[in-house]
């Protein structure tokens, strides 16, 4: 069994059947085709909201242009230090920010507190030109290291963001393992609590390859739209992408495969501290931290269970991430199959 | 018909077979998987020479991420006014090499001629920090007219590098085509001739969305994997372009689907001259440019073509393009049709 990340697993039956469907007829490129013309729609219905949606084929493409729309060349993001803008894309934010800098700051469990956000503003010495002013926040659903912000949460940190006059933006790589666990509307935790933008992941849940950048506020789409241009990530076959996000919506798929991942992460953890492993934190979507001796985790290795270390939590933890195939009775039956 | 470009045309056979196949099971990310393995060795043999492979989706970013390891933030890179990358990449040139600017010049057909391009370098004058200099040429093959460098013409524009010590890009979105019009080994028009850095393309010709960066030069690999990290280009589920790409290159399915839409594209030219059509210029690969009167452009249009008008070569001209799914029999019924 393969725990080392969601990315791992192939696309699921759905999308594959859509991406198939598309291949005899010829359609437009760049958008113009039957399936692209769709999409806000379909996504306005799912938020609630007249929003614009912006594919592009991966989650640090739709993080990056997102927040190019959002932050000047000059100015700052302030996220959270292991965010995944901060940890695992390079200087992409730099890049297509033209220059803005990521400031991180720190908080339990990769979530940033409102609390320590307005504190975080409020102590920030501008010294005009000289100076990197953040202008825009940037959150991570379900964060990084698993949890997930809940509904207060988010409306709290929004708050503070139209205090200070900052743009609040959401990584939503994981996105639907969040709004699988809190069983809310999408909108609760995106545009009414003040959310600017979000990528809204489908990769790592089930899709080829989409991620879906959200815009709430439709004067972002003009320069979202040439930056995605500009970065090359304008697809000609379009449909592609298309294809596979309205699959991914389709009969709440995208909530179906969550909630399959976040079971799996429950029954990982439940069968895990059976057998002497802690949580670092209580897990909430599909990852799982936990501390374990090295004994146990040779164990694991050695039945076969593929996971990876995670030093900044310390030299005992690791992380188990489950996705929309994981086989949950396996994971059930761990316990009895180790020990034989 | 549509003959507005070869990307309105699905994905082929093969390419689906081969996404499909990776359907069950799971595979390591980010390239670690095993078919992702395979692709360095595999293109190393169509090219006859150790080659490094770096997928991306669009063919954009294959020709911006290229030349971001060729040419400096302050550099020039000379390319025909009529190049996709000065036409219709936007700002991506200089966004992905930091400020290096597109130097356009002339020449028939899109091609940049050797002695017009050794002349256009030794004629710039170099003031320094304040000038741009040339440090890249970049050439389109097949070109955006659909016309076909010889083998002798790539050579001759190696060599002119060579003398000024440039880089030479090839764009290649539309290689295969160019390939199956000159029938050499690919290694002739790239490598052996001093092409650098080749983007490769498959997305027009039969696959979902891949276009690859073949570097001649592995010094170059670094730089362009980390620009391709960094501009969120690198798939984590990698796997599915190499897949793409794989398929594509297996049984010369790329040459066979280019066959096909150069063979289409010829099988119109002769349908369009018998109605009173014109070439702007021959045809090699699987675009056509035609001049016509507007009464023979409007009867198309109702006979339910599709097509493009191409202002830049005049305002009679009309641009077709064939693909690898483009139904000949049908092009050989216009004839009846259009009477």
């Amino acid at each position: 069994m393969n725990f080392s990340s969601d990315n791992i697993t192939p696309i699921c039956p759905e999308i594959l059947a859509a991406i198939a469907a598309e291949s005899d007829a010829d359609a437009l490129p760049y958008g113009a085709d039957d399936k692209s013309g769709q999409l806000d729609e379909a996504f306005s219905t799912l938020f609630g909201i007249d929003v614009c949606v912006v594919p592009v084929a991966t989650g640090t493409a739709a993080n990056v242009i997102g927040l190019s729309g959002l932050v000047s060349p000059f100015g700052g993001v302030v996220c959270h230090h292991h965010a995944h803008i901060n940890v695992t894309e390079s200087t992409g934010v730099a890049f297509y920010g033209g220059g803005a800098k990521l400031l991180g700051m720190d908080g339990p469990s990769a979530k940033i507190e409102a609390d320590a956000l307005d504190a975080y503003l409020n102590n920030h010495v501008s010294n005009g030109m000289h100076s990197v002013d953040p202008e825009c926040v940037a959150i991570t659903q379900s964060t990084e290291f698993g949890t997930i912000y809940s509904v207060d949460e988010i409306q709290a940190i929004g708050s503070v963001c139209q205090k200070h006059d900052m743009r609040l933006f959401m990584d939503g790589a994981r996105f639907a393992n969040a709004a699988a666990a809190l069983d809310c509307h999408p909108s609760e935790i995106t545009w009414k609590a003040g959310v600017d933008a979000l990528s809204f992941g489908a990769t790592k849940n089930g899709a080829l390859a989409v991620d879906a950048i959200i815009l709430f506020d439709p004067e972002l789409r003009r320069k979202t739209e040439q930056n995605r241009k500009r970065g090359g990530h304008l697809f000609s076959k379009h449909r592609y992408l298309a294809a596979q996000l309205l699959a991914y919506l389709e009969d709440d798929l995208w909530l179906r495969n969550a909630r399959h991942a976040n079971a799996a992460a429950q029954a990982l953890a439940k069968s895990l501290s059976t057998m002497g492993a802690k949580p670092a934190f209580v897990p909430q979507g599909n990852e799982l931290f936990i501390h374990m001796t090295n004994v146990l985790a040779e164990k694991l290795r050695a039945a076969g269970i593929v996971f990876r270390p995670w030093p900044s939590l310390g030299p005992d933890a690791y992380r188990f991430v489950c996705a929309w195939n994981s086989p949950i009775e396996m994971i059930r039956a761990l316990p009895e199959t180790i020990d034989q | 018909m549509n003959f507005a470009s070869d990307n309105v045309s699905p994905f082929c056979p093969e390419v689906l077979e081969a996404l499909t196949k990776e359907a069950s099971a799971n595979a390591p990310a980010y390239g670690g998987d095993e078919i992702s393995q395979k692709l360095d060795a595999a293109f190393s043999e169509l090219f006859g020479k150790e080659v490094a492979v770096i997928p991306v989706a669009t063919g954009t970013a294959a020709n911006c991420i290229s030349l971001s390891a060729l040419v400096s933030p302050y550099g020039g890179v000379v390319c025909h006014h009529e190049a996709h990358i000065n036409e219709d990449e936007s700002t991506g040139v200089a966004f992905f090499t930091g400020g290096a600017k597109l130097l356009p010049m002339d020449g028939p057909a899109a091609k940049l001629d050797a002695s017009d391009l050794d002349a256009f370098i030794a004629d710039r004058v170099d003031r320094g920090v304040h000038s741009v200099s040339p440090e890249c040429v970049a050439i389109t093959q097949a070109t955006e007219l659909g016309a076909v460098y010889s083998i002798d013409e790539v050579k001759a524009i190696g060599e002119v590098c060579r003398k000024h010590d440039l880089r030479l890009f090839m764009d290649g979105a539309r290689f295969a085509n160019a390939m199956a019009h000159l029938k050499c080994h690919p290694a002739d028009v790239t490598w052996k001739a001093g092409v650098d850095t080749i983007s490769f393309g498959a997305t027009k010709n039969g696959a979902m969305a891949v276009d690859a960066i073949v570097l001649f030069d592995s010094s170059l690999k670094s730089r362009v994997e980390q620009a391709r990290k960094r501009s969120g280009h690198l798939h984590s589920k990698h796997r599915y372009l190499a897949t793409q790409l794989l398929a594509y290159i297996t049984d010369d399915v790329w040459l066979k689907n280019a066959r096909h839409a150069n063979e289409a594209a010829q099988t119109l030219a002769e349908v369009l001259k018998s109605q009173g059509g014109e070439l702007a210029h021959p045809a090699e690969g699987n675009e056509l440019f035609i001049k016509m009167s507007p009464q023979l452009a409007n009867k198309l249009r109702d006979a339910g073509l599709m097509f493009h008008g191409w202002p830049s070569l005049g305002g009679d001209v009309y641009r077709f393009v064939a693909a690898w799914n483009t139904d000949i029999v049908q092009i050989t019924e216009l004839k009846t049709t259009l009477g």
